[in-house]
């Protein structure tokens, strides 16, 4: 013990004798420590999803999987009557739940209003299956009443602060209002969803039954409309496979049944859906494996954790390969200290045990300055990846342990090469000759080193080809002009009242043009089937439908191709619409003007295309220009968004100043919110973007590493040629012309890993440009120069690191 | 054809210093052999430093063929070396991975010679040290006695006027040492300066001209 006390006391010293050596070394070990744990935090966090819950392993979502027409479709969502057909039918289910997302987003309590995006209805087992904990009132029966809410700590504070909140009245904008029945905490942040309010599924009634829907038995019981999220827990010991066929047999049934009643009464194709299935996903497994139409959030790829543990793993072999490779490249530093301590006697073993403790003496440091440089960088991190990560104090013994096994693993690691090469040295050898590091190695270090090389060189490529493809998009030709064009969110809150709204809103200096949609161009349309006539009688289509107000195209600058817009009727909604060129190309229809479609399970009222516009990207960039279908809004429904184009010689903050003025005198000073339609479309870039911040984050990295890894190399050459560049320089080479020979030997293996990034590159930027309906790649010849600056900057270095002993005084040669 | 002048030569360790040649004069004209004993410690190594331009003493001047070796830059004496200084020393000092003539080619290499007039060089040398035969062989392949051989040959295919040779026959036997040493004093024949460092009295008197250095002094100037 005594000895390996000596061992550590050695390294220590060690540590500060050759300074910038072993500064360096622990240094290089404590980025990979660093880039490992923060890497396994975050893998710990993305595998923990939704793993909180008292039943999380056996609750399931249901999905539904069919086609309509002949479009296949895959929705994380359900038929309403699911949930209860469950826990009345199977008893293998424990429990089961249903919830919706409440579309009306304005909340008002008193004189207080805000706009709520995570409102959500849900039956009373919704807090049996996610079982959070309640701060006020209790889990089983807070959402028993209709006029039942339950609100997270946030929204209590944030609407009545130091007041009880159990009884008080929230408005919502649709006429239901609610009574505050219990206050909770919210799902933790690894969820698959959040929720702000839980309302009553059973309020939504009242909406129906207000209103002219008479036949609500009908409308619940329809299993061709997948509205609802359906969640379920199963009993213990439930053969998952074996419900799961049970459920789609009974469930198959009454599909059919429905359809073939529909089929019946229609006479249509019921609604174009031909099948339909049920379908069952684990709940842990939506947030990394589920991409469904529909789901709740967006949610990850298995695939990123995948690539960060590999990362993480490759950073710290890398690192601690760097580490023998500096530390048995300085060997000539330490060879007395070895001769000597086999002169007096140090066996083989207990060298070796010196060697491999010193490793992990200097592992532990590098954890040490590895977890100051994790604490420091976390918050970095978190906000750039818009993730709740932490270094886990009260959980924390285990993560410690595993950090401590994982910090000695690479210790052991480390050390055991210089272990084994400086405890098999001969006494006679050391004194007589020093030691040098054998050629045997050259190659497996040239290995190394061009393989650290490569990554930094395939990253800047690969980043530089995500700027590029990202910038491509930003600049891509949409079709139509985003510029200066306000979005008001919420439009409905002005009712009936638009045509007059925008009238004065037009009468505003600097407000070009006034119009309004349902959805915004940029996101996502939602498909509708129509029925129209073909060449071989009735057809049934499946289009993209968006409603929008007729200066919708001059507002935003669509080009008509053919026809014209429809005329506002005073009466009723236009029977006019406008299709886009890919849909006539899809309808192959010649002439398309005054051609006639309607809706599927509405025939009675047909429409007729008034005009044709030119293609324009409505979608967000990545997809392809669908075929789509523009109309009126019906009568009784009103836009979500307006959209104002303003002019650019008036300053567009007095202009919104004006509108919410307007605005408030209109709706009663219902919340103004505003985006300018440029951010929406920029908003679509966003999962590019989180790539391109991972891959620049790992980028960064890996140049260090790549420094690192550089220097060890050509440290590793300049004491293995060192005899041969004296003997060189006496007979007569200049410095220069032994830099450029020792440069050269370096990049034999150097430059073959940074011209084979370019290959890699090619092959992976390739993969990822396949997710894009509209590409450009990074020309060759840039990835080229990448290639040439990345050896230039190599040069460099090797330049600052090894150009002082290249040049030095050959006279220590004899 | 070099001349030292007072020439010393100090080195300091931290606050230490410590003086290895003190007040060295010595004059050697072309085509003179000069041996310079001593033993271990007395600076031999640092005097052949000043002398093959390796290095600069600390004090005095050393004038090489006419010039100020003081005055020049260090690329200056570096092409001086080149062409006029040829280096043997005790281990050849060749490279592995070179063949035997490439090892012999290479500072012209470094002079940018034509490769035609190189190629012609190393096979005249070649064939005067009796190693055509081993043209192509890897130094690893050869005895002791032919790898410094090698060393020499690389020492003269410059055609210098002076020749450095520290302990050449150091590390042979005494039949392979004494050949080494007839070979260096045919080069001396044929018109070259040869100056040989040696810890041995027995080998310094091959030459016509002896001095002896003990502890960075100059003792004794012998010519016979």
């Amino acid at each position: 013990m005594e000895q390996v006390f000596n061992y550590i006391k050695v390294a220590i010293r060690s540590l500060f004798k050759f300074r910038t050596d072993s500064v360096l070394n622990v240094f290089g070990l404590s980025i990979g420590i660093t880039i490992s744990i923060v890497v396994l935090m975050y893998i710990r966090y993305e595998l923990a999803y939704d793993k909180s819950y008292s039943n999380s392993e056996r609750t399931y979502r249901a999905i539904t999987k069919g086609t309509i027409g002949d479009v296949g479709f895959e929705s994380a969502m359900t038929p309403q009557v699911l949930s209860d057909f469950l826990k009345t039918n199977f008893s293998e289910v424990e429990t089961a739940t249903r919830i919706v997302r409440g579309a009306n987003k304005l909340v008002t309590y008193n004189e207080m209003k805000f706009n709520e995006d995570n409102f959500f209805y849900a039956d009373s087992s919704f807090f049996s299956l996610f079982d959070v904990p309640f701060i006020i009132g209790d889990a089983q029966n807070s959402l028993n009443n209709e006029e039942d809410i339950v609100i997270t700590r946030q929204i209590a504070d944030k609407y009545f602060g130091t007041e009880d909140p159990i009884g008080k009245l929230l408005k919502l904008d649709n006429g239901l209002f609610f009574y505050v029945s219990g206050v909770c905490e919210p799902l933790p942040s690894n969820s698959h969803f959040h929720f702000d309010f839980i309302a009553s599924q059973q309020s939504i009634k009242k909406l129906y039954s207000d209103k002219k829907y008479k036949d609500t038995k009908h409308k619940t019981e329809n299993w061709l409309k997948v509205d609802w999220y359906t969640y379920f827990a199963l009993k213990n010991n439930t053969d998952k496979l074996a419900f799961e066929q049970k459920l789609q047999k009974q469930l198959h049934i009454k599909v059919k049944d429905q359809i073939s009643r529909i089929v019946e009464k229609e006479n249509s194709s019921a609604m174009g859906i031909k099948a339909i299935s049920f379908h069952i996903q684990p709940i842990e497994d939506i947030h990394l494996h589920s991409k469904l139409d529909g789901e709740l959030e967006s949610n990850s790829k298995y695939l990123y954790v995948g690539l960060f543990l590999s990362l993480a793993i490759f950073a710290l072999l890398i690192t601690c390969i760097n580490f023998m490779n500096l530390t048995t490249a300085r060997a000539s530093l330490r060879i007395k200290e070895i001769g000597v301590r086999k002169l007096v006697g140090t066996s083989q073993k207990s060298l070796m045990v010196q060697f491999v403790v010193e490793a992990i003496t200097y592992s532990f440091v590098a954890l040490f300055i590895g977890l100051v440089l994790v604490e420091l960088l976390l918050p970095f991190f978190n906000s750039l990846f818009e993730l709740n990560l932490r270094l886990n104090r009260i959980e924390g013994r285990f993560d410690l342990l595993y950090v401590i096994l994982i910090t000695f693993m690479i210790g052991i690691i480390s050390g055991i090469y210089p272990a084994l090469a400086f405890s098999k040295l001969k006494e006679v050898s050391i004194f007589k000759d020093g030691f040098r590091p054998n050629k045997k190695g050259l190659f497996v270090r040239g290995i190394l080193a061009a393989t650290q090389v490569l990554v930094p060189t395939f990253l800047i490529i690969l980043s530089l080809a995500m700027i590029w493809q990202i910038q491509f998009l930003k600049n891509k030709d949409l079709g139509f002009n985003s510029d200066n064009i306000i979005v008001v969110e919420r439009g409905y809150s002005i009712g009936k009242k638009f045509e007059e709204f925008k009238t004065r809103l037009k009468a505003i200096p600097g407000i070009l043009e006034v119009s309004a949609c349902t959805i915004l161009p940029g996101e996502e349309a939602s498909i509708t089937s129509f029925n129209y006539s073909g060449r071989n009688g009735d057809k049934i289509a499946i289009l993209p439908l968006n409603f929008v107000e007729k200066d919708f195209f001059k507002t935003i600058n669509v080009k008509l191709d053919a026809g014209s817009v429809w005329k506002t009727s005073k009466s009723k909604m236009a029977h006019d619409l406008v299709i886009n060129q890919k849909a006539k190309n899809f309808l192959k229809m010649n002439k398309p003007l005054g051609q006639r479609i309607s809706f599927i399970g509405n025939n009675e009222i047909n429409y007729s295309i008034k005009g044709v516009v030119k293609d324009f990207h409505f979608e967000p960039i990545q997809f392809p220009i669908r075929p789509l279908v523009l109309m009126d809004i019906p009568k009784g429904s009103y836009y979500d968004n307006l959209l104002i184009k303003t002019s650019p010689k008036r300053n567009n903050k007095e202009i919104i100043n004006d509108v919410n003025d307007l605005w408030d005198i209109f709706t009663d000073k219902d919340p103004f919110e505003y985006k300018m339609l440029n951010e929406t479309l920029s908003n679509n870039l966003k999962e590019e973007s989180f790539v391109l911040k991972i891959t620049l984050v790992f980028l960064i990295l890996s140049m260090l590493v790549g420094w690192l890894g550089l220097r060890a190399f050509a440290a590793y050459v300049a004491e293995m040629k060192d005899k041969e560049y004296i003997s060189k320089k006496v007979i007569g080479a200049s410095p220069t012309q032994i830099f450029k020979e020792f440069f050269m030997t370096i990049s034999q293996f150097v430059l073959p890993g940074i011209l084979l990034s370019i290959p890699v590159s090619l092959v992976v930027i390739t993969l990822w440009l396949n997710g894009f309906a509209y590409y450009s790649r990074l020309p060759l010849l840039l990835m080229l120069a990448i290639a040439g600056v990345v050896w230039g900057i190599s040069f460099l270095l090797v330049l600052v690191h090894s150009g002082k002993n290249i040049k030095a005084c050959p006279t220590q040669m004899h | 054809m070099l001349q030292a002048i007072d020439i010393s030569k100090e080195y300091r360790k931290g606050q230490l210093t410590s003086s290895i040649l003190s007040n060295i004069n010595l004059d050697l004209n072309s085509g003179e052999y000069l041996s310079i004993y001593g033993p271990s410690g007395s600076g031999k190594t640092s005097l052949l430093n000043i002398i093959g331009l390796l290095d600069l003493p600390s004090a005095g001047e050393f004038i090489f063929k006419e010039q100020k070796t003081s005055q020049l830059s260090e690329k200056e004496r570096l092409s001086l070396r080149r062409k006029e200084i040829g280096y043997i020393f005790s281990a050849p000092n060749l490279i592995d991975e070179l063949t035997v003539a490439e090892n012999i080619e290479l500072p012209l290499l470094y002079q940018k010679v034509k490769k035609r007039e190189r190629i012609e060089r190393v096979s005249v040398l070649l064939g005067e040290f009796n190693l055509l035969h081993r043209k192509k062989f890897f130094p690893n392949d050869l005895s002791g006695i032919e790898q410094q051989k090698v060393a020499i040959a690389r020492a003269l295919i410059i055609n210098p006027s002076l020749i450095l040779a520290d302990e050449p026959s150091r590390l042979l036997n005494s039949s392979d040492g004494n050949e080494i040493l007839d070979l260096l004093s045919n080069i001396n024949d044929n018109g070259t300066s040869v100056i040989l460092f040696t810890h041995e009295r027995r080998i310094a008197d091959r030459s016509r001209k002896t001095v002896q250095l003990f502890d960075g002094h100059l003792l004794l100037d012998n010519t016979k």
